[in-house]
């Protein structure tokens, strides 16, 4: 069980070095559904800074979704910024806007100038 | 007259270094995406529209 485990994970590294997408991406989509299931509970909530934060408790698993996520996210922040001629910061502000659009009623939103609050 | 000109830079000096101790950890964080000039803006939203779109494993 553990050595097939193993020939799995040797398979998708090596398959993983082979694309040409970074390697967090090989990890992105569970990263996102554990991400999406903290929003519903109420233990991911979305920043004005662009970035997701953990609104209180989250364990090892949930936060480490999130840190791979905010870091997939502050490249992308980047890019955009390159491509507009701003800063990654707007960049980030700017997505954070219409992220609180996409935001469920009830899910977790935290202000530039203040604390967790339900949207 | 001399004297208030050398007394009030002193004050203002004494003052400062009364503060220095003072250690601001956070800094408040300023919406610069509000700043940003209307043209840009509106080019801004639009690239952050399609980074969305393109990255549903981020957003």
């Amino acid at each position: 069980m553990i050595r097939k485990t193993m020939t799995v994970l040797a398979l998708a590294a090596g398959l993983g070095a082979v694309a040409l997408a970074p390697a967090a991406f090989a990890q992105s989509a569970a990263a996102k559904a554990a991400v999406d299931a903290g929003k519903a509970s109420g233990t991911v909530g979305e920043q004005a800074d662009g970035f997701l934060g953990v609104v209180s408790g989250g364990d090892a698993a949930t936060r480490a979704a999130v840190a791979e996520i905010n870091a997939g996210r502050a490249a992308v922040y980047k890019d955009t910024a390159a491509k507009s001629g701003v800063t990654a910061e707007a960049a980030g502000q700017a997505t954070a806007k219409q992220l609180y659009a996409r935001l469920a009623p009830g899910q977790y939103w935290k202000p530039l100038d203040g604390g967790w609050t339900k949207k | 007259m001399m004297k208030r000109a050398l007394i009030l830079p002193l004050l203002a000096v004494g003052a400062l270094a009364a503060c220095t101790p003072t250690v601001r950890v956070k800094v408040d964080p300023i919406n610069i995406y509000a700043k940003l000039d209307a043209n840009v803006r509106v080019q801004l939203d639009k690239e952050v529209q399609s980074a969305i779109q393109q990255n549903p494993n981020l957003f």
